[in-house]
């Protein structure tokens, strides 16, 4: 029997990070998948990042991840969203060459030192003195190992349904993995059944692009990856259509074939993807939906119609893309479906990722409730980083609300639990104004080459960058510009003017001036990189914002520092209300600020754990006295 | 803990004085900010007291008072403590406790004095369960009286405010989350102006709390019934019997009129409302409005019927499970013989199901007879003492859901300044904390659900 440290299951986003963490952090790791050319696969849109997921992209590079170089490498378009809507909530997306992002991953694992790739199917994990000890395999094979990472995306029991017909299957026409759940529930996991979907896949030749709009990128591309220098590439478009009065006719017309609405799909659907049956019978008032026609890849003619995903009948499907204007003669590459799958209650996780009940058992990405690559990717790395933390005998990496968007999703799945699958959103990160896409660097790479996973070289170039950004602060705060010099510059932008002098971080913090417009004021800019004079501004145009939300930080922290001891058994605890111990035996919270985001749990019941715990202090003492 | 505490301990009404404490690392400056005494404060010595005034931050004085200073480590909290005791009436005491706020000290939770009294180790690890159980008994109590306060029309109003930032809110956050969608944008001076607005609502209802307050000065009493039962009568003779401070008979017939008057050392407001026929007609209408307002601001209700008319009305179906209603039935002097054992009957069985030991039954037109009316204030006396009205946690609660909404107002003061949205959303995403922190709902969650309930996205 082949041994290994830590044994992946899945290799799609959440379980490609994972595995190349843990061998990238000396672990003996294997990754096994049911199909080795659908290593990181995008069965629904060819795109990666986008609000809030642009940012989980950015902090899996700063922790010394895969995802954003991948992406950087096989990229046909980038854009930064929000560019109106304020440098915190700036967000990286570019649509990706899928077949290339695929090879160049499976590529990256197969030259990964430590690690083992093997198609296998894994049917059971294996378990002894209540700790996970390896896993066995379709073939019968057995595979030892001290840390198992699920991370089986949306395979388990999976099943599409187009219409009024349906089988067992998983995503992109891929064989689905049926006994896995069946023994993790045998050995008492809790399993549930959400429900997603994708559009279909169209033939390029067949779409009237001149009826529709263009989407271009943005030039210059600015790369995911700290260590990506530059991307220099002739830009894909993307296009842009409506549904309109006819297209909604015929969804009414057929609703009773769809399986959402005739009752055949039981699974739990997703508010973040709806599908456009769903779009029409929820927001019956609107006159069109917007149609984006995304290419899947430089060397296909397949084209992603994003804003239709549906569950109905194919030809009911043929029908309604044919009444959207540019699509008329459209020709159907592969079917719009839904698919229903099983998946973890993610509030038997602890935010290490691994099973509270299951020592050395790991859940990562799609497989815990939650939906997107992005989100995957970064439980994954999560995952992959705990795992090893903790065979190597080390303390686990948990990021917190205020560290990463990454904290604030492995949070609330394990904290609140979701019941539909997870979307990570800005709206989620109430410390969004500091977890800025700008900084991700600044807030986690020093993390990242703690634990080893960003090199000495890296390092460095991070350290320098910092400084420079530093420096030039400092200069600005200091540079004073008298009124003679400033006026004509504020008259031109019709600003107030001075009367006494003035530095460039107030001239900077004024409203609509840019650190470029300086230039005018001033010719001693030292040669920054862009990125440096971009946050060297963000920095002093927020720096109230910053320091307010770090003085809230400051105050989050106090409550995150005073940890229960996984030994408390909160129904025993007098003076908690019921139902406050009902769920604090479901979460079991590692500390006090987590214990107290749990609904149900009053202010009072913190309270009464704070008490408890300088009880239970006290008592250790006199007992040693 | 380096907030400092404070709150009323002892029950409002009940007594002669009143006591306010403060407790925490900045209990001094905060006391020494709002006292004047002869003595300068950093002068007066550990564990004595002092006269002095308490007054505002115009100077104007509060109270006299006595002021208990007690340095840390020898006290309940073992934290710097300070205790001030002043002239028991609710609004004095209410104005006292939010200077400290004003000041720099936040409302104590429930259970927070003692719970810091036994971290910092002046109570016994025996009693420690003991402590565990108070929080949450004493969080209870408050729950519920903030529960029992929030059905008014205040919570509305502030649940709708919420509502409306949470709309603004989820439609900043849309626009964020899903830049290329068919949303309508929303500009950052729009969004300003929309925060102003809410801003100014917020304001208004605090105005109002204060306002309310000023009036108060003591207890609040509406008087109801309909027309010819006696109300006026009730009022003249009170007025007669009792020292007058304000007497306001200005306004329209349709206007709640106020007199306000000195029973046995507790100022008491009564507010006579109109008489009320029939619902038929707009002004009527109005008026019950008007009654259900003074009914719903007020520490009690004196409604008062006529005994030898069927009184069972619109407003005694309104009132008739409040806690802090009076029944008074007037004019027995007016019944026929036979007809007394019929009401007597009545009153014992049906009524007093309902109001309990608060019926009274008299004659207010016989002036020779002071019972009637002296009756009627004992009642009122007896359930200010007993801590039925106007008790403490609805004080605390009050000042609490003012400091929350004066949060809020400071968080929306500060979109002023922002120039992103996304500097917005911070602060306007915190100021529904701080409403929430009254209604008991939290921000996050709801932007979330209100995004994809009013606008159509996702990919």
């Amino acid at each position: 029997m082949k041994e290994y440290d830590v044994i992946v299951v899945g290799a799609g986003h959440a379980g490609c990070e994972a595995a190349l963490a843990s061998a990238r952090m000396g672990l003996k790791t294997a990754i096994f998948t049911l199909n080795l050319d659908s290593i990181a696969n995008m069965p629904c849109n060819p795109s990666i990042g986008g609000t809030a997921k642009g940012h989980l992209v950015r902090e899996i590079d700063a922790l010394g991840g895969q995802m954003g170089k991948c992406a950087d490498a096989t990229l046909i378009q980038s854009k930064m969203l929000n560019r109106s809507s304020g440098p915190a909530v700036y967000s990286l997306r570019a649509q990706i060459d899928r077949r290339q992002y695929q090879i160049m991953m499976k590529h990256i694992l197969e030259i990964q030192e430590n690690l083992d790739i093997r198609q296998y199917e894994v049917t059971d994990v294996t378990f002894s003195e209540g700790k996970v000890n390896g896993v066995i395999t379709n073939t019968n094979a057995k595979f030892s190992a001290q840390a198992i990472i699920i991370a089986t995306g949306t395979y388990l029991k999976a099943k599409i349904i187009i219409g009024e017909t349906s089988f067992e299957g998983g995503p992109d026409g891929l064989f689905p993995a049926n006994k896995l759940s069946l023994n993790l529930i045998e050995k008492g996991i809790k399993l549930r059944r959400f429900k997603t979907g994708t559009p279909a896949r169209v033939h390029r030749s067949s779409i009237d692009f001149e009826k529709m709009s263009i989407q271009n990128g943005d030039e210059p591309i600015v790369p995911f990856s700290f260590e990506t220098e530059k991307i220099e590439i002739k830009q894909e478009p993307c296009y842009l259509t409506y549904t309109n009065k006819n297209t909604h006719e015929i969804i009414r017309r057929n609703i009773d074939r769809s399986p959402l609405y005739s009752g055949k799909i039981n699974g739990t659907g997703v508010r973040y993807c709806p599908s456009i049956e769903d779009k029409i019978v929820k927001f019956a008032d609107k006159e069109r939906h917007q149609v984006f026609i995304e290419p899947m890849g430089l060397m296909t003619d397949e084209m992603y119609v994003q804003g239709m995903s549906s569950s109905m009948p194919e030809d009911v499907q043929e029908e309604m893309y044919k009444s959207i204007q540019g699509l008329e003669n459209v020709v159907f590459m592969r079917s719009a479906y839904a698919i229903e799958y099983d998946c973890f209650d993610p509030l038997q996780l602890l935010p290490t990722m691994e099973f509270k009940e299951y020592e050395g058992l790991y859940s990562a990405g799609q497989s815990n409730g939650s939906s997107g690559y992005e989100e995957a990717a970064a439980q994954g790395i999560m995952a992959g980083i705990n795992a090893a933390l903790k065979l190597k005998n080390l303390p686990p990496l948990i990021l917190d609300r205020s560290e990463a968007y990454i904290g604030v999703l492995i949070d609330d799945l394990v904290t609140k639990g979701t019941n539909e699958p997870y979307r990570m959103m800005t709206s989620r990160s109430e410390y969004r104004l500091i977890l800025r896409q700008d900084n991700a660097d600044e807030r986690l790479t020093p993390k990242g080459f703690e634990i080893g996973l960003i090199n000495k070289e890296r390092y460095k170039r991070f350290l320098v960058k910092m400084e420079n950004i530093e420096k030039e602060i400092e200069r600005l705060r200091k540079k004073n510009v008298s009124p003679k010099l400033a006026n004509p510059f504020f008259e031109k932008r019709k600003q107030q003017t001075i009367n006494s002098g003035i530095t460039e971080a107030a001239i900077l913090k004024r409203e609509g001036i840019g650190y470029e417009d300086l230039y005018e004021i001033d010719d001693q800019i030292p040669p920054l990189a862009k990125e440096e004079k971009e946050e060297a501004e963000i920095k002093i145009k927020y720096e109230g914002y910053i320091e307010k939300q770090l003085r809230q930080v400051e105050q989050f922290k106090k409550m995150e520092k005073i940890l229960l001891p996984k030994e408390v058994d909160f129904r025993n605890i007098k003076g908690l209300r019921n139902e406050a111990k009902q769920k604090l035996d479901c979460v079991k919270p590692i500390s006090l600020g987590m214990a107290g985001r749990i609904s149900g749990v009053s202010p009072a019941d913190i309270q009464v754990l704070y008490v408890y715990l300088e009880q239970q202090k006290r008592k250790k003492k006199e007992s040693l006295e | 803990m380096e907030h400092t505490i404070a709150a009323i301990s002892t029950p409002i009404g009940a007594g002669g004085i009143s006591v306010i404490r403060i407790s925490g690392i900045s209990a001094f400056s905060i006391a020494s900010s709002m006292f004047k005494s002869k003595v300068s404060f950093d002068d007066i010595k550990s564990h004595t007291v002092t006269y002095g005034i308490i007054h505002d931050k115009e100077g104007n004085t509060v109270d006299h008072v006595l002021l208990l200073k007690m340095k840390a480590p020898k006290t309940y909290t073992k934290e710097d403590t300070i205790e001030i005791h002043c002239h028991g009436g609710i609004y004095v005491t209410k104005k006292i406790l939010a200077l400290t706020y004003t000041n720099g000290a936040i409302p104590a939770q429930p259970g927070e004095f003692t719970k810091r009294a036994f971290i910092n180790g002046s109570i016994d690890l025996m009693e420690a369960e003991a402590v565990m159980d108070l929080i949450n008994s004493e969080a209870e109590s408050s729950y519920k009286e903030a529960v029992s306060q929030l059905k008014g029309e205040k919570s509305i109003q502030i649940k709708s405010i919420r509502n409306e930032l949470i709309d603004l809110i989820s439609h900043i956050m849309v626009i964020m989350d899903y830049p290329e969608y068919d949303v309508e944008k929303i500009t950052v001076n729009q969004a300003k102006e929309k925060a102003s607005e809410i801003t100014n609502k917020l304001r208004k209802l605090i105005e109002d709390f204060e306002n309310r307050r000023i009036i108060r000065e003591g207890l609040n009493v509406a008087v109801i019934g309909d027309v010819n039962v006696g109300k006026s009568t009730f009022i003249n003779r009170a007025c007669g019997q009792n020292r007058v401070i304000v007497t306001d008979i200005a306004g329209t017939t349709r206007d709640v009129v106020e007199v306000k008057i000195d029973v046995k050392g507790l100022c008491v407001t009564l507010k006579d409302t109109a008489g009320i026929r029939s619902t038929d007609n707009e002004i009527e209408k109005i008026g019950i409005e008007k009654s259900k307002e003074a009914i719903e601001e007020s520490d009690a209700v004196i409604y008062i019927a006529d005994i030898n008319r069927p009184y069972k009305d619109e407003m005694f179906n309104y009132i008739k499970d409040m806690d802090k209603a009076i029944c008074v039935l007037n004019k027995t002097d007016l019944l026929l013989k036979e007809e007394r054992d019929k009401h007597i009957e009545i009153m014992e069985t049906e009524l007093k199901k309902i109001f309990k030991d608060r019926i009274i039954a008299c004659s207010l037109d016989k002036l020779d007879k002071k019972e009637g009316i002296n009756e009627i204030f004992d009642k009122l006396l007896e359930m200010v003492n007993k801590g039925n009205i106007g008790q403490k946690d609805s004080a605390i609660t009050n000042e609490r859901h003012k400091k929350h909404i004066s949060d809020a107002i400071q968080y929306l003061e500060n979109t002023k300044e922002g120039s992103f949205i996304d500097m917005l959303s911070v602060d306007l995403t915190c100021a529904a904390e701080e409403l929430g922190k009254i209604t008991g709902e939290t921000a996050t969650a709801d932007i979330v659900d209100r995004i994809f309930e009013k606008f159509c996205i996702g990919k």
